[in-house]
């Protein structure tokens, strides 16, 4: 899968899976109050039903004289009755100081407390007063079922948008793939043309048959340009992160080579061209990824060097140094290539094939690269890695 | 802590004597109370058959409230009538129109506090727990 498609995919799973997780944690909560109510219901219903049954008693009781009037209930309840001053008559509820007399059922704490006024008064009892702890059973066997039904839902609509948004980004997999293998065929058809030309005019140079030296040059430097970019899109397309080639690689013959390649170019422009290369820097590193990074940078530093500027390239045994006379960038520009580079998932491309090479390279080594620019003054662009 | 012991000691008898006392005096007020509510007002209201137990339940179920009960009997006690009892007309016919005391204020008041206690349904009432079959 590609980085862009694997992108869009997790942005469409991560909106799809939120709003489809609002929508049932509020047809959760509904379900919860609406649940929580019905039970709290029940349970005022069987209060009732348990007031009304005492209340039927205390008639009854209230014939009797008999020394001792026992008053049946059910052990879920505590009683608690009250004459008109609300002074207990029997049983004395914790909860009385709290009670509102105005209303008839209340929960307090985690109490379910019914008031039921009575009239007449039997045995002097005006308020009958129930209380029962809330049913913390039920409520809690209505989370767990809320909880088990949003993980299966959870669950189904993950798969679903996973296969939803496969679907989704079918087109853009063929898109993406159209235009790889159309960049593939270019690039290939590229390649032989161009080696051509560079061949021949070795050949021509070789011959010392040509009179214009100066056309020659130019043809050889926009050759070794295409050359290059051919080379940077191989480079992309072959996604060196499986096939890296790592083994010691002598960073100073590597860096002398290029200079020699570019040589041509350094000469057209003019360039004062200061070398300090520290012989026998050697690195682990993959041949490509070597090579792309100098030549990108290199090819950076020429091409917006002026004309008659200077060019000075330094390897040491910790870093690289490359800095030209050129344009420059002002620092908002420099921000922004900073930036970019510090972002460690941003190579979307954005600057260029050359920089978003370099940065893959960067990236891939965990070097350190620092850009130090001055508009019209040049730039110096330092590649840091550990010994 | 000799002295602390000492002082103890020297005490001791003194603290004996107010702990048994206590009790003691805190027990003989309402005996007392219950004798003369016996002598003062149920003595008469058994030789009449008066249904004392009865009558009361009816200021119970009338008035709920102790304080009213009270203060409903006091000022019946001082001025009997037919209209103010708590009893219904007919009650009259088997029964004479009691005369109003010659007790005084305070008397009344221990004495109706005391027969209030003696019919009270507050101590008899017992909650019995028990599953509904
Ligand atoms: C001399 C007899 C006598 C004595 C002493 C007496 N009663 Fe009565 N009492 C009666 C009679 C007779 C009745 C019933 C007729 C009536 O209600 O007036 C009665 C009725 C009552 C009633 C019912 C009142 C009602 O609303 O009808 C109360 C309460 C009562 N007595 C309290 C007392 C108290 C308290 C005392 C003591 C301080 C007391 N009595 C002393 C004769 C007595």
């Amino acid at each position: 899968m590609f980085r862009s498609e694997k992108k869009s995919l997790y942005r469409f799973l991560s909106i799809y899976l939120l709003s489809t997780f609002i929508l049932f944690a509020i047809g959760a909560s509904i379900f919860y109050t609406l649940e929580k109510h019905h039970l709290i219901d029940k349970q005022r219903q069987m209060m009732t039903q348990e007031a009304e049954h005492l209340q039927h008693q205390l008639i009854a009781l209230h014939k009797s004289f008999a020394k001792k009037l026992p008053i049946y209930i059910d052990p879920a309840y505590t009683l608690t009755l009250l004459d008109i001053d609300k002074q207990p008559i029997t049983g004395s509820s914790t909860l009385l100081k709290l009670i509102d007399f105005t209303r008839e059922y209340q929960s307090i704490g985690s109490e379910l407390v019914y008031l039921k006024f009575v009239e007449p008064y039997y045995l002097g009892t005006a308020y009958i007063v129930l209380q029962t702890p809330l049913d913390q059973a039920g409520l809690s066997q209505v989370k767990r079922t809320i909880i088990l039904f949003m993980l299966a839902a959870g669950l189904f609509f993950l798969l679903l948008g996973l296969f939803l948004g496969r679907l989704f980004i079918a087109p853009m997999r063929e898109a993406i793939e159209t235009m790889n293998r159309f960049i593939q065929d270019t690039t290939h058809e590229l390649n032989t043309p161009v080696s051509t030309i560079l061949t021949n005019l070795e050949l021509i140079q070789t011959m010392q048959k040509c009179d214009a030296k100066e056309e020659m040059q130019r043809i050889e430097i926009a050759s070794k340009t295409l050359s290059r970019i051919y080379d940077d899109l191989t480079y992309l397309k072959l996604n060196h992160a499986y096939h890296r080639d790592i083994r010691p690689l002598d960073l100073s013959s590597l860096l002398k080579e290029r200079i020699a390649y570019f040589a041509t170019a350094i000469e057209a422009k003019k360039l004062q061209l200061e070398e300090h290369v520290e012989e026998g820097v050697v690195l682990e590193m993959d041949h490509d990824d070597a090579l792309r990074l100098i030549d990108n940078l290199l090819s950076n530093a020429v091409k917006y060097n002026r004309t008659g500027g200077k060019l000075r390239i330094e390897l040491g045994a910790t870093r690289l140094v490359i800095e030209d006379s050129g344009i420059g960038m002002d620092t908002q520009t420099l921000q922004y290539i900073h930036e970019r580079f510090r972002r460690a998932n941003s190579s979307e491309g954005g600057f260029g094939i050359g920089l978003d090479i370099v940065h893959q390279v960067i990236k891939a080594y965990g070097f350190e690269i620092t850009f130090n620019s001055q508009p019209h003054k040049g730039t110096e662009v330092t590649v840091q890695w550990k010994k | 802590m000799e002295k602390i012991n000492n002082t103890a000691h020297r005490y001791s008898p003194v603290l004996l004597c107010i702990l048994v006392l206590i009790p003691g005096t805190l027990k003989a007020a309402p005996q007392q109370e219950t004798v003369s509510l016996q002598k003062q007002c149920l003595a008469c209201h058994e030789a009449q058959q008066i249904p004392s137990e009865m009558i009361y339940r009816r200021y119970l179920m009338r008035y709920s409230s102790k304080q009213t009960i009270k203060k409903k009997i006091f000022s019946y006690l001082q001025h009997p009538s037919v209209s103010t009892s708590i009893m219904p007309a007919p009650f009259f016919g088997k029964f004479p129109l009691k005369k109003a005391t010659t007790l005084d204020d305070k008397r009344l008041e221990r004495l109706i506090e005391a027969y209030i206690a003696h019919y009270d349904v507050d101590g008899k009432i017992v909650i019995v727990t028990q599953n509904e079959d």
